[in-house]
């Protein structure tokens, strides 16, 4: 990749080394409000969405767990639970903010004995080789300037029989519902961002960065080319979202 | 390619029940309490009629309720959702082991766990005080309580008085002793059956011409 090179953000263009700026300011501005927006928005669903991926996770206890880009922690905490405190699971965030709430929101609940925290770019996990039993990343990837760097990290750091988990916007299927969710997404997410986060641009963002992102077949076979196996993935509400799962063998 | 359209309901039904009995927990952190001493531990629950199937984690927040868990669970309960709900009822002084009701691995931990939801207690006044004040959730605690035990009251003498009806004034059933004297005479009778031909086979062999 050259250095005068440019990639998406949104649906702008803009230098490869200044994405990560971008999306940096992005989540520091939504952070505080990321929950409540997360819950408007998907009407709770999220709930759901993510429920359902760490079934797929087949995490159990005593085990090793690296949430990338967890965000304020709705993963990371439900696993605490399931791997219990023989196991551990790592909160990681490239974000601070995002870090910071995550963390004041676990250790306010109770969450203290088997987790941690860890600020940490995607493209490079400051992890040992085969080190985790399973790895996700919700609602994070398509923010990655280099997906494909950072999925071949997260196999590197994956155990062998390890499982990575993606949950993340997706292309819904059929015709007349893709056209009501671009309705949605383009009028009223950023005036929902702009009531209640008073920051229309972010949810502008969201909207863009959802339809810049790998549609379903595409996202699986850059799994593959980063080294995983067995890559299926599942649609959840008619596609709006996607949760895809490879195997480290 | 691998790809599924995947419906949420079972999803969304456990995590219905998860959020409901949690947030009851809350109210009671005694139980909590005896949940977390459990340690984290996984209980699978095949229930019937309706057919579920589900996991519980026990953890130090109360519960987790998972569709799927691909290790080893702790303790395994078999039943028909009925009974499940009857033993798990605070009257009930049945074991949660027998019946219809089937339990493999750790039998001790599903009798804790029965013994907490028997012991459950609730303290609605809490979350109502919320709303209404302290003074008036008190008040409309103990008057509903009092409404409770007399509808309570009520129930139980009304069910005494139907059966008493049904037994004695308008003999369309016969009493619960009637019908357990009868089966065992049934029982009796077919045992003696049974004997009876065991000698007449016995006594034909006795007295066939041996070839």
């Amino acid at each position: 990749m050259s250095k005068d090179s440019t990639t998406h953000f949104g649906y702008k263009e803009v230098p490869v080394d200044e994405k990560e700026q971008h999306v940096g300011e992005v989540f520091h501005s939504v952070a505080s409000k990321y929950d409540i927006m997360n819950d408007i928005m998907s009407m709770g669903i999220h709930r759901l969405w993510k429920r359902f991926t760490i079934q797929l996770s087949g995490a159990r206890r005593g085990q090793r767990i690296l949430d990338i880009a967890g965000g304020t922690g709705d993963l990371a905490m439900q696993f605490s639970r399931i791997v219990g405190p023989q196991g551990q699971v790592i909160l990681a965030d490239i974000n601070a903010s995002m870090l910071g709430m995550g963390r004041d929101k676990l250790t306010d609940k109770g969450y203290l004995n088997n987790i941690d925290f860890v600020q940490a770019n995607a493209e490079a996990l400051p992890f040992e080789d085969n080190s985790f039993d399973v790895m996700t990343i919700a609602f994070g990837l398509r923010n990655v300037t280099d997906k494909d760097k950072a999925l071949r990290s997260m196999c590197r750091c994956l155990k062998p029989g390890g499982r990575l988990l993606v949950l993340e916007f997706s292309k819904p299927k059929n015709p007349i519902l893709n056209k009501i969710y671009d309705t949605y997404s383009f009028s009223l997410l950023p005036t929902m961002g702009k009531l209640i986060a008073n920051d229309s641009e972010s949810y502008k963002y969201l909207a863009e960065s959802i339809r810049m992102h790998p549609d379903q077949e595409t996202l699986q076979g850059m799994m593959q080319d980063a080294g995983f196996e067995r890559c299926t993935y599942h649609n959840l509400t008619g596609g709006i979202v996607a949760v895809h799962r490879g195997i480290k063998v | 390619m691998s790809a599924s359209q995947h419906w949420l309901g079972p999803t969304l039904t456990l995590a219905a029940l998860e959020k409901v009995v949690n947030t009851a927990l809350r109210y009671d952190p005694a139980s909590v309490q005896r949940i977390a001493a459990l340690g984290g531990k996984i209980i699978s629950f095949q229930i019937s009629s309706p057919s579920l199937h589900f996991y519980l984690l026990t953890h130090d927040h109360g519960f987790t309720f998972l569709n799927e868990y691909e290790g080893e669970w702790d303790a395994e309960v078999s039943a028909p959702a009925r009974e499940m709900l009857k033993k798990l009822s605070a009257s009930n002084e049945d074991s949660m082991i027998g019946g219809n009701t089937q339990v493999q691995g750790d039998n001790q931990l599903v009798q804790q766990l029965q013994a907490i939801a028997q012991d459950l207690d609730i303290d609605w006044e809490e979350p109502l005080s919320h709303y209404i004040g302290d003074i008036a959730a008190h008040e409309l605690g103990r008057h509903s309580r009092r409404a409770g035990r007399w509808l309570a009251r009520a129930g139980k003498t009304l069910m005494r008085d139907t059966e008493e009806y049904l037994h004695y004034e308008s003999k369309i059933t016969v009493p619960d002793f009637y019908v357990d004297d009868f089966i065992a005479d049934v029982d009796q009778i077919r045992m003696d059956v049974d004997r009876l031909e065991a000698r007449i086979a016995r006594l034909e062999k006795k007295i066939s011409p041996t070839p």
